[in-house]
């Protein structure tokens, strides 16, 4: 389970709180999404769940481990995904993944199998390319891959799903829910809502700094019956919560 | 890890800096019989020899979620920086070497030669000491953006500057002075390349 208690962050002493008391529940086995309009701070939420941003307030577990500078034990159970890049932009996906995967300690015939299949799963090349010259699809999904290398029990991905094909989303979607059955638990920001309303079971919205709502599936699906002619309510529902007030918004320029 | 480093270096392109400094440091030195231009590399290449968190293979972020013990990047980039110079210096030898074959003119004296190896190595490894340990200090998450983009490099160069002064002060003695500074540096960075394992600082400034 990952634990969030009354995180306060702000990032200059005058500067705003982008975080307001942000208090979150995430069980086992689940997977949980965090909405939020750009600037909502979920990126900021994330980066304080994965320990490598100081918060000014409040605790987060993850297993009953605090999340703190010193603490390495819960490490080594979560994987990583952010929007910003971890790769070595000149190494290849294999020897990415290979570098990932000794960095968790990994023995070589576990890392050479696992490799394997990781790059036969993401459809990485093994033409000896570099992940610069990768396209920006392509470098989702070795971000991915070594999130998945040493088989974490707790994922934090922040827009996973950036520049990746729909056939490779679906492929990824099942694999997620084939890890969550079997108690792996996820904690995901993504923007698209179509993905997110299929793959997902609790949905999260952080606005103004604070979790308006926590809820799970069936709730939501009832709250998006005003949206039941919709092919997909619950994507339609999303999509009206993270619009609303912006309906409106045009460029003076624009005819 | 050392493997990955070399590769590293290699593909950024920071080798072939590496090398041809080196190489051009010892021809230039021996022409002009000083050990001085060599000494200059570790000023001229500051971001090999100091950030080597940022520069050195592994992006901070994957060194601060995983279980990875820093001291190993900083050994292997280390080991790698001195592999190239030394790759370097051993060119430039060669060099001149031939050109010792096909000039009367020109004379090797092998302990001059000797002796720029020997002030280099010794200056080398106190600036990877001092670059390790301001690359994981607390300079580079200060509160203030001045002394944050700015402070490790002047704390660098003045401590390189020592560094040098003191190598060339110990060339000016003898060679035994040399190789003894060469010992004891080698010993120093040995034990502080141990006492760095974990990144000690949160990651504050990032959005």
């Amino acid at each position: 389970m990952i634990r969030i208690e009354n995180i306060h962050k702000r990032y200059s002493k005058k500067g705003p709180e982008v975080l307001q008391g942000v208090d979150l529940e995430i069980p086992k086995g689940s997977l949980q999404v965090l909405l939020g309009a750009n600037g909502s701070g979920k990126s900021t939420l994330v980066h304080i769940v994965s320990g490598i941003m100081k918060r000014n307030d409040g605790r987060v577990f993850i297993d009953d481990d605090e999340v703190t500078i010193d603490a390495y034990k819960y490490r080594i159970k979560v994987g990583y995904v952010f929007e910003q890049p971890m790769y070595v932009e000149k190494l290849t996906a294999i020897e990415q993944l290979e570098f990932v995967g000794k960095m968790y300690k990994l023995d070589k015939q576990t890392l050479s199998s696992r490799i394997e299949e990781l790059i036969s799963f993401f459809e990485l090349p093994d033409d000896g390319k570099y992940i610069e010259s990768y396209s920006k699809g392509m470098k989702s999904k070795v971000s991915l891959a070594c999130a998945l290398i040493h088989n974490p029990q707790y994922l934090i991905l922040d827009e996973p799903f950036d520049g990746i094909d729909f056939v490779s989303i679906q492929a990824i979607g099942k694999l997620f829910r084939q890890m969550a059955a079997a108690g792996v638990t996820f904690f995901i920001t993504s923007h698209q809502y179509d993905v997110i309303a299929s793959l997902c079971d609790r949905f999260a919205l952080l606005k103004e700094g604070k979790i308006l709502f926590n809820t799970d599936l069936p709730d939501l699906q009832q709250r998006a019956h005003e949206f039941a002619h919709e092919a997909e309510p619950v994507k339609a529902y999303l999509e009206s919560l993270m619009a609303s007030g912006e309906g409106g918004k045009t460029l003076s320029w624009v005819k | 890890m050392f493997k990955f480093t070399v590769k590293y270096h290699i593909r950024t392109g920071q080798m072939y800096m590496l090398l041809s400094f080196c190489m051009m440091g010892v021809l230039m030195g021996t022409l002009i019989r000083t050990n001085m231009l060599l000494l200059i590399v570790p000023f001229l290449l500051q971001k090999t020899y100091l950030n080597v968190l940022e520069q050195g293979v592994a992006p901070l972020r994957l060194l601060r979620i995983s279980e990875c013990n820093i001291g190993k990047i900083y050994r292997s980039s280390n080991l790698s920086v001195m592999l190239w110079s030394t790759t370097g210096i051993a060119v430039g030898v060669m060099f001149l070497i031939i050109f010792d074959a096909t000039s009367s003119k020109f004379e090797i004296e092998p302990m001059d030669i000797a002796m720029q190896v020997a002030t280099f190595t010794a200056q080398s490894i106190m600036c990877l000491t001092i670059g390790n340990t301001i690359d994981n200090s607390d300079l580079r998450t200060s509160r203030w953006w001045i002394i944050r983009n700015y402070m490790p490099q002047v704390a660098y160069t003045m401590f390189a500057a020592m560094a040098t002064s003191l190598a060339s002060i110990c060339a000016l003695i003898s060679i035994y002075a040399i190789a003894a500074l060469c010992a004891v540096a080698l010993v120093v960075w040995l034990l502080t390349v141990r006492q760095h394992v974990r990144i000690n600082h949160f990651e504050t400034f990032i959005i």
